[in-house]
């Protein structure tokens, strides 16, 4: 039967590092055992964090799609497991969880495009998105960017 | 003069669409009224009606647009023995009179049904061409939540159609209603079924839960130590609830909000543990309402990430710990990841959980693997109807009225029957067949001794040989063999001074050892072949 998204308000996190980050990652990932989408700007970032959420999960799908390797076609939906991915490979996949990582370098949208590409990525979200920035704090004008806490959740750092 | 327009004749079945000793109801609708029924086991009346009309012998056709866009329309065909003995409207001889289901006769043209119509009363589906029959199946085949395996879905144009009659039925009141936790109770009911431990003390907890004997009910609980399911989620009595008891009062709590959840709620952990925490703190006491508060932010911290559910806590949180494998995971197909990812998930944590997850999500869009089979399906709609009742009140089938539910051992099944009805089989498996294990068999006993020490299981007891000795007692305290008993009672201190060469053997205390085997987490081996006994 084709399902109804549902889910919980969507979240801003802050993560002290990429180790950090992976943790939260792969413990969302053991606790809620559905398909997650992890987009990435930067193709180093996203090979580093590839190598981490494999050691963290030695036996589960955890994949590796740029738009650079050609391979996004492969792209498995169907098993449960991590989906690594940058902005040009996500257009058209949908996960149950979505983390936007290098929150930073995706806001503010100044312009149209960058705004619309911004709600394609939350899009890809059908039940949970997060939203993650850091080491380093949003700047002002990122954070004004953002939705108020009645649509995104500010996790306390 | 011309006979007033009851009823129009359109084309009626031949003598080969329909066994002539077979009395059968029909009507017909599009495919997506027949959807919209099998997801949730009930055809409804439309939305302006009560009731709804089917032919005797034909199918009864709505008046007005026979077909809109793409829809399938497909005759329905239902076997009035698989209704409950209510009253209906018959159209008898041109005019409506009341009268019994079953004293429905065959040269009737039509009846009012008071309510919604059972889809397991639906023996046939017919359609007009093979490109329609082929479109309904596939269409089924694609929906996670629809099953046609046990429905003959026949291609035939001898339409056996009436118009429903224009003279209005008399004002019947309806007698078979869905009331609103209907679904979620279903959906405990069936994924209950699913996910029941295999072993006899489970097996009789469940089948406990749907019997009416409480006191028999209340002894299983405790023998499993779940002392929650004296209030299984299809229950409504709540009379002596333990509210210093934070696990009771959790239990309690959830089930009332999943109760009243709607399908939008289903992921929403975190509304959904608040509401469960300020309930659960409402009518719990003092003791339970800190533990009650831990839950609830560790249970946030669980939904954000930030922590994964732990298990190793589970004989102090075991409610706590279900709630939270089913607040992460309220899909049943992505709940049921948790028994392979956590193989050594404790019984009493797993099935309250499946349980749970089941009452949250409800029967609508549960898939058809936790659904079971056609009887399965069948005894859970009337007993998940009768249970949603709040007054208790029959719905007038004679399976669950009737009789009582019961399981049994067979060729390496456990069977579970309603009345000579069985409704389900599973396959037993390593647990279940320790626990019926033969331990006067020494390699079973020696394999027992073997697995509890490996799991360092308290089932172990040292046991003194003494052979031709003569102990002698000190000490202040006295001595009495109590024979009947075979034991030695020992009151006040009392020292006993052993010979030098004694002999201190490890013994399995049977009991015990079956006890853990059905509440204790962790990996049992098989028991030796052949070694089961008792049913």
């Amino acid at each position: 039967m084709a399902r109804s998204a549902t889910g919980d308000r969507p979240q801003l996190v802050q993560s002290p590092s990429l180790d950090a980050t992976a943790q939260r990652i792969s413990r969302w990932y053991n606790n809620r055992g559905d398909n997650i989408g992890v987009i990435v700007q930067e193709e180093q970032y996203g090979r580093s964090l590839h190598g981490k959420l494999s050691d963290l999960l030695p036996d589960q799908r955890v994949d590796y799609y740029t738009s650079g390797q050609g391979n996004e076609d492969s792209i498995n939906l169907l098993e449960p497991g991590v989906t690594i991915l940058n902005i040009r490979s996500v257009k058209g996949q949908e996960f149950d969880t979505v983390f936007i990582l290098q929150l930073e370098s995706f806001i503010p949208c100044p312009t149209k495009v960058k705004k619309r590409s911004m709600y394609m990525m939350c899009a890809r979200a059908r039940d949970n998105l997060l939203l993650v920035h850091g080491p380093y704090k949003l700047s002002a004008a990122a954070l004004a960017a953002l939705p108020g806490p009645k649509v995104l959740e500010r996790e306390a750092s | 003069m011309t006979p007033p327009d009851h009823q129009i004749a359109m084309r009626f079945a031949s003598a080969s669409d329909h066994p002539s000793d077979e009395r059968w109801l029909g009507l017909v609708i599009d495919h997506r009224s027949l959807f919209e029924a099998l997801s949730d086991g009930w055809l409804r009346p439309p939305r302006d009606r009560k009731g709804l009309f089917a032919g005797v012998g034909a199918y009864s056709s709505e008046r007005g647009e026979r077909t809109q866009g793409n829809r399938i329309l497909v005759r329905v065909k239902l076997r009035p023995e698989r209704l409950p003995a209510l009253d209906v409207a018959v159209f008898r001889d041109g005019q409506w009179v009341t009268a019994a289901i079953q004293d429905v006769r065959p040269s009737d043209q039509a009846l009012y049904w008071p309510g919604v119509l059972p889809t397991f009363a639906v023996s046939q589906l017919t359609v007009s061409t093979d490109e329609e029959r082929s479109r309904l199946l596939q269409l089924t085949r694609i929906t996670s939540n629809l099953d046609l395996r046990d429905v003959p879905v026949r291609v035939s144009t001898a339409a056996g159609e009436i118009l429903e009659p224009s003279v209005s039925p008399p004002d019947l009141a309806p007698k078979l209603e869905i009331p609103d936790s209907e679904g979620a109770i279903h959906g405990a009911l069936s994924m209950a079924v699913w996910g029941v431990p295999r072993m006899a003390p489970w097996l009789d907890l469940l089948i406990a839960s749907l019997g009416p004997d409480r006191g028999r009910l209340v002894g299983s609980a405790e023998a499993v130590e779940a002392p929650w399911w004296r209030f299984p989620p299809w229950s409504r009595s709540t009379n002596s609830v333990d509210l210093s008891c934070p696990q009771e009062c959790l239990w309690l709590a959830a089930i009332g909000v999943f109760r009243g959840a709607s399908s939008d709620d289903v992921g929403r952990g975190h509304d959904l543990t608040d509401q469960i925490a300020a309930n659960a703190t409402r009518y719990g006491a003092e003791p339970a309402v800190a533990v009650i508060l831990n839950w609830q932010e560790s249970t946030h911290r669980a939904l954000r990430g930030q922590t994964e559910i732990g298990i190793d806590q589970w004989r102090n949180d075991p409610i706590g710990i279900a709630l939270q494998l089913v607040l992460s995971r309220p899909r049943p197909v992505v709940f049921k990841r948790w028994f392979k990812q956590r193989p050594d998930l404790p019984p009493s944590v797993a099935w309250s959980a499946a349980a749970l997850c089941g009452l949250l999500f409800g029967y609508r869009r549960l898939d058809t693997e936790f659904r079971g089979g056609s009887v399965q399906r069948q005894v859970l709609s009337e007993y998940a109807l009768r249970a949603s009742y709040d007054d208790g009140q029959t719905t007038g089938w004679p399976t669950i009225t009737n009789a009582e539910p019961s399981w049994r051992r067979d060729d390496g099944e456990y069977v579970l029957s309603w009345g000579d009805r069985d409704f389900t089989r599973k396959k037993e498996k390593a647990r279940g067949r320790w626990i019926a294990a033969n331990f006067t068999d020494e390699r079973v006993l020696s394999e027992a001794t073997r697995a509890a020490k490996q799991l360092s299981w308290p089932c172990l007891r040292s046991q003194l040989k003494l052979i031709d000795q003569s102990l002698l007692i000190t000490g202040t305290g006295n001595v009495k063999l109590d024979s009947p008993q075979s034991q030695l009672d020992i009151q006040g201190s009392v020292q006993l001074t052993l010979p030098d060469e004694i002999s201190i053997e490890e013994r399995l205390d049977i009991e015990k050892f079956r006890q853990l085997v059905a509440v204790e987490r962790g990996p049992l081996p098989e028991p030796p072949p052949l070694a089961a006994t008792s049913s």
